[in-house]
């Protein structure tokens, strides 16, 4: 699934957590593949958000894929937080 | 604009005012006097500018309040010697400071202009600092003063549900953080946030922890979370680093911090903290308005029920609405008081424009304010601003000569402007002073009626000739300056100052000087009025203006009748008749009152029926249809509904002196 929005703010939180929703009961047990190539800038509700799908994917055993973080706005948001690890960016 | 960046704007200007008030002292006095406390408001300004900005991610305010404060960093160390050239750089930044700020807000770029500006003044600070890498790491600025005391602090915040929803980013904050010291580490705690099929996405669940080091006081770290106290929960421990590094142990709590420090610092901090706890609410001043608002509906309510309660007969009923009559009294002024400042601080931003004006002119003329702790309501202050310029602006143009004339004419070629505000009669009073040229009369008048203004043939009191001066089209400037002299402005300033219920004055000595006077009422909402009655009409005076009230005896309806005066311990005192004076019919009445009432240094008696005694009066202004009603200012509402007007006082005397001064003439 590529992510649509260019800012993943608080302002567009609810329109991405609407289109999580629609995208996991569309998945019929195959993982579910976020691609950020769009993607500029996140903030910490959005964090927040994908820290709580992570758990939900573990909780589930079902996979989940983060793909083309390569914003440096992102990597860096992602890296001040100290969760580079957690989405599979060089810190 | 977010409530957040209004804040930041009315921390901006409040910072660079001082800065600039600040830069002017500097200017006024040799290099040796001006201490270590001038050079920290300076500081503090770039200070506060770069954090502020820092919080919203203003990348180029950051950057360049940031070389500023260095410099200025280096001048209160010692390290760099202040130089007057120094001081002309800070205004210019001052200035570029405000333009910044503006751009960036608006999300606009530099014009060429402005661009050239920033280069410029970067390229001196630069030049100052000695140092080429602009693009210098500010994170670490804090880190180049190693003689500073550095303290590590744990800051753990939880953030609560709502945060997000104040739209503050917390990279920002952290951003700022790491503007005045070092975020080592961050720690995200992700145990509360729940899994996706159970969040509420816009609810924030997070808490973080920072490992953080600092030279900046406690209160600065605060400060950084200043827009999102609301939202967390905030928690900043110091770190003993013996303790951290050796033994493991839970962080200290400032309460066992407090407990260990020695007694005579502990008082110092309580005599500091005593102080701090005065401390100053912004409240955003729609709120205000809303209070007053209410207030004034308040009172109307009020006066409904003392007059039922009046009517009803009731002794216990009235004891009671009199006490809360007088509570809600106290309740009035103080949410009256909360719009009141201290025009100081509006006043001291006008010494620049007589300083840049003065410069443009090549004159040398010295500023000086008095009575700045004179307070008024905010909205007077704030529409009174761009008068006030405007008349200075004109006091330093046409009004002081320059050094070789003030000579020739004998007098100190250092020419003298004051502005001073004062209390009188229940209003402010405004006054520009200076010991210029003096205004002209008939070059005033010549002016006047070549433009026609006036006809040859008026005659005109001094007074009179003088305010003409306000009248559409008028300039006696023989050059259009940059200054003032186009021929607009000063009747813009008299519809202004009438717009706030004002009045303007002009006195002026030909060779010695002209003083402007402004009379401006304290606030513009409520009033203390007296209520009288005359040919069952009511009205309202200003309790302010009235000196006493007698009854109007017969021995003094005979003065009346023969003199059209009376004598009041040997002062004739003119009187006018409400009744008369409105056109209403006059009512025959065993006994009527004289109100003797004031205004500057001159009194009148006006002959009412009845004294109803005081009234707390909410303005209400009478609208399009009575704008050419004049002696009256406005109406009120009374608590059995009915109408009364509130009289202008300054218009009814001016009426009746002048009356009289023709009826002598005649």
């Amino acid at each position: 699934m590529k992510i649509e929005f260019e800012e993943l703010c608080i302002q567009e939180l609810e329109s991405f957590y609407k289109t999580l929703t629609d995208e996991i009961e569309s998945l019929q047990g195959n993982p579910l593949i976020l691609d950020f190539s769009m993607v500029e800038k996140i903030d910490l509700s959005t964090i927040q958000l994908l820290i709580s799908l992570k758990k939900y994917f573990e909780l589930n055993d079902m996979g989940l894929i983060f793909m083309n973080i390569d914003s440096p706005f992102v990597i860096q948001t992602i890296n001040t937080y100290k969760l580079s690890e957690y989405f599979g960016v060089e810190s | 604009m977010t409530e957040e960046l209004q804040l930041f704007l009315e921390d901006m200007d409040e910072q660079l005012g001082i800065m600039e008030n600040t830069l002017l002292d500097m200017s006024d006095i040799p290099l040796s006097q001006i201490d270590k406390e001038m050079i920290n408001n300076l500081f503090r300004a770039m200070h506060t500018m770069k954090g502020n900005a820092g919080i919203f991610d203003y990348k180029t305010i950051v950057s360049f309040a940031h070389q500023a404060e260095s410099l200025l960093d280096e001048v209160r160390n010692d390290k760099i010697l202040l130089t007057e050239e120094m001081i002309e750089l800070f205004l210019l930044i001052n200035d570029h400071s405000k333009i910044l700020i503006d751009v960036t807000i608006k999300n606009e770029t530099f014009d060429e202009k402005q661009q050239e500006q920033h280069d410029y003044l970067l390229e001196q600070l630069s030049s100052y600092l000695n140092n080429d890498n602009q693009e210098e790491n500010i994170t670490n600025s804090v880190n180049k003063n190693q003689e500073e005391k550095f303290t590590k602090y744990e800051i753990n915040i939880k953030l609560l549900k709502d945060f997000f929803k104040s739209g503050m980013d917390m990279l920002s904050i952290i951003n700022y953080l790491d503007a005045i010291g070092s975020v080592i580490d961050i720690k995200l705690d992700e145990e509360d946030i729940p899994s996706f099929d159970e969040i509420e996405p816009l609810n924030a669940y997070v808490k973080l922890k920072f490992i953080y080091e600092t030279s900046e006081p406690l209160e600065e770290i605060f400060d950084a979370f200043e827009f999102v106290q609301e939202d967390i929960e905030l928690k900043i421990d110091e770190i003993d680093e013996v303790l951290e590094f050796v033994v493991e142990e839970e962080p200290k709590s400032l309460e066992v911090i407090e407990k260990e420090i020695p007694k005579e610092v502990k008082k110092e901090n309580e005599q500091k903290n005593s102080i701090s706890n005065n401390f100053t609410l912004k409240v955003d001043s729609s709120k205000v308005d809303k209070l007053i608002n209410q207030m004034s509906e308040l009172v109307i309510a009020n006066a409904k029920i003392t007059q039922y309660a009046l009517n009803s007969g009731n002794p216990e009923l009235e004891e009671a609405v009199v006490d809360m009559s007088e509570i809600l009294e106290d309740v009035r002024n103080g949410v009256m008081n909360i719009r009141m400042v201290q025009v100081s601080d509006s006043f001291s931003k006008l010494r620049r424009i007589v300083t840049e004006a003065s410069k443009t002119t090549n004159k040398d003329i010295g500023f000086e304010i008095l009575g700045g702790e004179t307070e008024l309501d905010k909205t007077v202050i704030e529409k009174i601003a761009d008068p006030l310029v405007h008349l200075l602006r004109n006091s330093v143009d046409h009004g002081i000569e320059t050094p070789e004339e003030r000579k020739q004419k004998g007098k100190n070629p250092k020419g003298s402007i004051i502005l001073k505000a004062y209390h009188d009669s229940g209003t402010i009073v405004i006054e520009i002073k200076d010991d210029g040229a003096g205004i002209n009369k008939e070059t005033v008048l010549n002016k006047a009626i070549e433009r026609n203004l006036v006809k040859p043939t008026d005659v005109l009191s001094d007074k009179e000739i003088y305010n003409l001066i306000f009248m559409a089209g008028f300039s006696t400037a023989e050059k259009i300056s940059d200054i003032s002299g186009r021929g607009v402005g000063m009747d813009v300033v008299k519809s202004n100052i009438q717009d706030l219920r004002g009045r303007v004055n002009v006195y002026s000595e030909l060779g010695e000087g002209t003083t402007i006077k402004i009379r401006l009422p304290l606030t513009l909402a409520i009033i203390d009025g007296f209520l009288v009655e005359s040919a069952n009409s009511k009205y309202i005076i200003p309790l302010d203006s009235i000196k006493e009230c007698i009854e109007f005896s017969p021995i003094l309806k005979k003065q009346m009748e023969q003199n059209g005066y009376i004598t009041l311990r040997s002062n004739i005192l003119p009187i006018l008749d409400i009744s008369t004076h409105f056109g209403d019919e006059d009512i025959k009445k065993s006994r009527k009152n004289i109100v003797v009432v004031k205004y500057g240094n001159q009194q009148v008696g006006l002959k009412v029926d009845d004294l109803h005694g005081e009234f707390q009066t909410v303005i209400k202004p009478l609208g399009d249809v009575f704008k050419n009603v004049t002696d009256i200012s406005g109406g009120t509402i009374l608590g059995d509904g009915d109408i009364a007007l509130i009289l202008d006082i300054q218009k009814l005397i001016e009426h009746k002196i002048t009356y009289k001064e023709s009826e002598d003439g005649n």
